[in-house]
């Protein structure tokens, strides 16, 4: 398995998640969660959970 | 252990496959252009999905849950008149809910977190354990005996001892949990996430008849505290009942979160461009998909139609005359029905039966206890904007690895 190739999947996977936050912002933050995550690391962490 | 180490550790030797048209390979790309489109394309993803809970989903769940507040209401009133301690049940998910903030806040809470939950659940806990996975199987003879199994419990045929669930995690719980549905969030461990059908179980369950199947557990408990085959507060029972809404949604089509959970379930066979189209075309004519999908339904028939909407009846209706009166109103009704017409028919019996119980309030359905609710509607937004994000984990991973 190419470490690098997955380091560039969750870099992007970030970036996902960076651009949602501009896209939705605070609506969708709102909705998916009280504290103060944005969604970039939402989205991380759940990927981390996924495959603990 | 970074998360990247993380990664390697826990997917062992699974095989990459970002292939560079899939948007992980998009994803994946050393192009830093390439990488920019999957970035799009998952956004957009992400967009779209927000955009039609926010539309589709929640103003269903608010529906739903003023029927479940009153409903759950009377139930538990009824429970509480037979004796039943209470503080030893509670119905994970929105009726635990009404434990915890309406009837015995003190005690209930007493048991610890719980809240409304999305799309987790022991569906994905234990699958050496036949009953835990019969709904998770979702499929032929499996979910004929797990149906079979809590209609037989309902009726009272069954021991309630023959199926508490003894091989897993939940038994560590000194006091009887019933799970109506695949919801145990806050007894998971973070990271055990559900798959697609968990999602759609879900959704299904709150549109459909979660309150019925709620109030017929309840009264199954109640008969089986009477009959001595339940005590509560003893041992480590733990009851894992699973709604059997299931069985009309997966064989007749089911309800318009029905259908988003098949768009769902396609999404890992299809390329990123075809689910957004498809979403697209849910968005704008999902009645008319809806009507399609319910056609081609072999299994569609009168008489599972006419069975389904006098169990509606008769968990909304109490008052056995009246009950009788709106099941013959329905079932006439029923029966005047092309086939076509029959595959819409849900809205237009809970039509007639909200005229017939609240002949003031027209369109309105039962008693409108939003403000009532209105911070666990919240809770329940929240965490389907939680299940949207898992949706997305879920298509990223699925689509990178295989076994």
């Amino acid at each position: 398995m190419n470490k690098e190739l997955l380091e560039r999947i969750s870099s992007s996977l970030q970036e996902v998640g960076k651009e949602l936050n501009k896209i939705v912002g605070s609506d969708v933050l709102s909705i998916v969660t009280n504290d103060d995550d944005t969604i970039d690391t939402i989205l991380v962490n759940k990927l981390m959970n996924k495959v603990r | 252990m970074n998360f990247i180490d993380m990664f390697l550790v826990k997917l062992g030797d699974r095989k990459l496959l970002a292939e560079p048209s899939s948007v992980v390979g998009l994803l994946a790309s050393s192009d830093e252009t390439t990488r920019k489109q999957g970035v799009e394309q998952l956004t957009k993803l992400l967009a779209s999905l927000v955009t039609f809970y926010k539309e589709t989903i929640f103003p269903l769940v608010r529906t739903n849950i003023d029927h479940i507040v009153e409903d759950a209401k009377e139930d538990i009133k009824e429970a509480l008149s037979y004796g039943v301690d209470v503080r030893s049940l509670f119905l994970d998910g929105e009726v635990s809910m009404l434990l915890r903030d309406m009837v015995v806040p003190k005690q209930a809470t007493s048991f610890g977190k719980f809240n409304v939950t999305i799309g987790t659940g022991a569906f994905n806990v234990d699958h050496e354990n036949p009953f835990i996975d019969l709904f998770g199987a979702l499929s032929g003879e499996r979910k004929k005996l797990a149906i079979n199994t809590l209609n037989d419990l309902i009726e009272g045929t069954v021991d309630i001892d023959d199926i508490i669930i003894g091989e897993n995690g939940h038994t560590k719980f000194s006091d009887l949990v019933i799970i109506v549905n695949s919801m145990s969030y806050d007894k998971e461990p973070e990271g055990t996430m559900g798959k697609v059908d968990d999602y759609r179980a879900t959704l299904a369950i709150l549109k459909n008849n979660f309150n019925y199947y709620a109030a017929k557990v309840s009264l199954a408990i109640t008969r089986a505290v009477e009959n001595n085959d339940l005590v509560f507060g003893k041992g480590e029972g733990y009851l894992t009942l699973y709604a059997p809404v299931l069985e009309s949604y997966y064989d007749q089509g089911g309800t318009i979160e029905g259908l988003y959970g098949f768009y769902l379930s396609e999404a890992k066979h299809i390329s990123l461009q075809a689910i957004l189209a498809k979403h697209d075309l849910l968005k704008r004519s999902y009645e008319d998909e809806y009507r399609r999908m319910m056609i081609s339904k072999k299994s569609v028939a009168r008489d599972v139609y006419i069975h389904e909407y006098t169990k509606f009846v008769s968990a909304h209706v109490r008052n056995k005359e009246m009950s009788g009166n709106i099941i013959t109103k329905v079932n006439t009704h029923l029966n005047s029905l092309s086939d076509i017409e029959l595959s819409n028919v849900k809205d237009r019996v809970e039509e007639i039966v909200v005229d017939f119980l609240y002949p003031e309030s027209g369109a309105r359905r039962f008693v409108d206890s939003i403000d009532f609710f209105k911070k666990d509607i919240d809770n329940t937004e929240e965490l389907i904007g939680l299940a949207v994000m898992d949706l997305a984990v879920d298509y990223v991973v699925n689509g990178i690895y295989v076994q």
